[in-house]
């Protein structure tokens, strides 16, 4: 017997209605990008043409000096440096458009060569390092959650705001210095030893410290805003309906605290790939692990222009759609959230 | 017709702290209380009275800290009691291990009850394979009288009163023998209320003890749902009796007012103001907010 006038929605329809609603985002955000990217890029060719750098001095090195002011115009035409900085930026966009992104300077290489030979290590060692973050604050908070207030969950909270103002090259110069210079125990730097082959042990021993480091630099923040999220819930009705139920503290933890937690958790770690990559460069510098984030910071000191821009590009994308990855698990996971934003 | 719930001496003094000083709120003074299996036993009173807090009692979810003195608890079948408040962690186990199973609980917003981000099936059926309830997640909708659609729904997509009877369903799913309603019928429309109080003397008439905290008395008499009525002010359980006695030839001026008050009886608004719980004189009653109402000295009487 029903009394309410208004039917509920069937599982069917209301899983249309969900996949309508998702497909509304990513076509939105999806329009939203290409004016960001293009204006990204933009920017990029703006300062490297305002900034005070000589592209040929950075090209040539020590035989700048040497060179004539003949060889030295003849390079710059050979290397399409007289051009504008909007016509330059017009040829690249242009050939980037066809998957052409150019060669690199400072590899001596095509920019996708670049990509494809670094992108890899640097998935590597950033997912590698954000997983065990993730994980790791997931049961550290799921602990704390039972005695919110608790010794554990003070020592814990206390921990992660003293490592959170602990920026990325800090901690990377701490684990070195306690792991490779002191103790000796790992190697300091580099993908392998030098001269060995890249075997997948020699690979594993030289990424423990740069994925130590990613998930410590990364670990306070997912934490303490993990845990913001749970002690909200643990206060909710909610949760005090469960404990009313007669439910054990187990299922209240991770059945109903930890579920409901998850979503503003989520957002969060969207918003924040930007942290990670920037702790990427910092790591990758200070492991010379030859990842793509070691190669921006070669390619801005070099003005490598072609790879700059392209890492730009890509770095931007990868911001904006993670982002959208974030949004789109927030509507899966709360079904109060309507997509009609 | 056994006892269920049985109070005596029930007394509770909650901690607050105000302005950085502790003050004690004399949430329950001296209740006597008995819940008998099979009968509705109302306990009215106005917002402040204590009624939630006897309620809370019961379930043994009083805040930290409380100092409970006194006598309540709970008596089985057999006639085994344990004791509902108490400290420690015991006690905590203790009163744990009634609530849902010998305890159940209905609350008064059943829009927060459950988690907002399962849907009430998965919730429902979590609930009964913890409990160990023997009814299936469909008999128990079908025995609130609500659709078994309400279980593919999250819960927000119900209405106020499918969630109300949702509450009930939860409460139910253990199958206990006492049933704790906290205002189970504010925020209905009347058609609403009366088909809750109804689902509860129903369960009342099924063996169950069903304490029903209301204020809504225009509800409770109209309804006729409750055996019992006992009328609490300022943390005292003043007056009890059977139903029909009290809604009607009540002794005490307190209830006389309460009755007044309702629109059916001319909404006379009721005098003075509710005193506040936080360090209440000892010996308060009634004809101090009387007195401090001005209206003993005009001759008022009735």
């Amino acid at each position: 017997m029903s009394l309410e006038a208004t039917p509920l929605p069937g599982r069917q329809a209301r899983r249309r209605r969900r996949r309508a609603e998702l497909r509304t985002i990513v076509v939105r955000r999806t329009v939203l990008a290409v004016p960001v990217v293009l204006g990204v890029s933009l920017l990029v060719f703006l300062l490297a043409a305002v900034s005070p750098f000589d592209p040929l001095a950075a090209y040539l090195g020590d035989r700048y000096v040497q060179a004539s002011v003949e060889q030295r115009r003849q390079l710059s035409e050979a290397l399409n440096l007289e051009t504008s900085w909007f016509s330059a930026w017009w040829q690249w966009a242009g050939s980037a458009l066809t998957g052409d992104f150019g060669h690199s300077r400072v590899f001596r290489q095509p920019v996708t060569a670049v990509m494809a030979e670094r992108l890899p290590w640097t998935l590597l060692v950033a997912g590698t390092g954000l997983f065990l973050a993730v994980v790791t604050a997931l049961l550290a908070a799921v602990r704390c959650a039972y005695r919110p207030g608790g010794p554990l969950d003070r020592a814990v909270g206390a921990a992660a705001t003293v490592l959170q103002g602990l920026p990325p090259f800090v901690i990377s110069l701490g684990l070195l210095g306690i792991f490779a210079v002191t103790a000796g125990w790992l190697p300091g730097g580099g993908l392998t030893d030098p001269g060995a082959e890249p075997s997948a042990g020699q690979v594993a021993r030289h990424m423990v410290l740069p994925v130590l480091a990613t998930a410590l630099s990364q670990l306070p923040w997912l934490l303490l805003s993990l845990r913001a999220s749970m002690a909200g819930v643990l206060r909710s009705d909610a949760v005090r309906g469960v404990r009313l139920r007669g439910l054990r503290e187990r299922t209240v933890i991770r059945k109903h605290v930890l579920p409901a937690a998850l979503a503003p958790f989520i957002a969060v770690l969207g918003s924040r790939l930007p942290e990670v990559i920037v702790g990427a460069v910092l790591i990758e510098t200070v492991f010379s692990w030859p990842g793509l984030a070691a190669a921006v910071v070669s390619s801005a000191q070099a003005l490598d222009f072609a790879l700059l821009a392209a890492l730009t590009v890509m770095t931007t994308v990868a911001v904006l759609a993670a982002s959208l990855l974030a949004d789109l698990l927030y509507v899966l996971l709360d079904p109060r959230v309507t997509a009609d934003v | 017709m056994s006892v269920a719930i049985r109070a005596a001496g029930h007394t509770v003094r909650i901690p607050v702290t105000i302005r950085g000083k502790t003050a004690w709120v004399h949430a329950a003074t001296d209740v006597a209380f008995t819940a008998f299996r099979g009968k509705v036993h109302a306990v009215v009173g106005e917002s402040g009275s204590g009624k939630t807090t006897l309620a809370t009692a019961i379930l043994g979810m009083l805040p930290a800290g409380t100092m409970a003195g006194g006598r309540l608890e709970y008596v089985d079948r057999n006639g085994a009691v344990t004791p509902l408040t108490g400290a420690g962690h015991a006690a905590a186990s203790r009163t744990a291990g009634l609530r849902g199973r010998r305890i159940g609980y209905v609350p008064q917003s059943a829009a927060t009850y459950l988690t907002p981000v399962r849907r009430v099936g998965a919730q429902l059926r979590e609930t009964l394979r913890e409990l160990r309830g023997e009814a299936t997640a469909e008999e128990l909708l079908a025995r609130v009288n609500l659709e078994a659609q309400a279980l593919e729904a999250f819960p927000h997509e119900l209405s106020g009163g499918m969630l109300q009877r949702a509450a009930l369903a939860f409460a139910l799913a253990g199958d206990p023998d006492v049933l704790v309603a906290d205002e189970p019928v504010s925020g209905l429309d009347p058609r609403l209320a009366h088909l809750t109080l109804e689902l509860l003397r129903s369960t009342a008439d099924a063996g169950t003890a069903v304490v029903l905290i209301t204020h809504d008395l225009q509800a409770l008499a109209s309804s006729g749902t409750a055996d019992e009525v006992s009328v609490m002010y300022a943390g005292r359980i003043i007056e009890t009796g059977p139903a029909a006695q009290i809604l009607t030839t009540p002794a005490e001026p307190y209830t006389v007012d309460l009755l007044a008050a309702l629109p059916a009886n001319g909404l006379h608004p009721m005098p003075g103001l509710p005193p506040a719980l936080t360090d209440l004189p000892a010996d308060y009653t009634y004809a101090d907010r009387l007195r401090a109402a001005g209206e003993m000295e005009t001759g008022y009487a009735r």
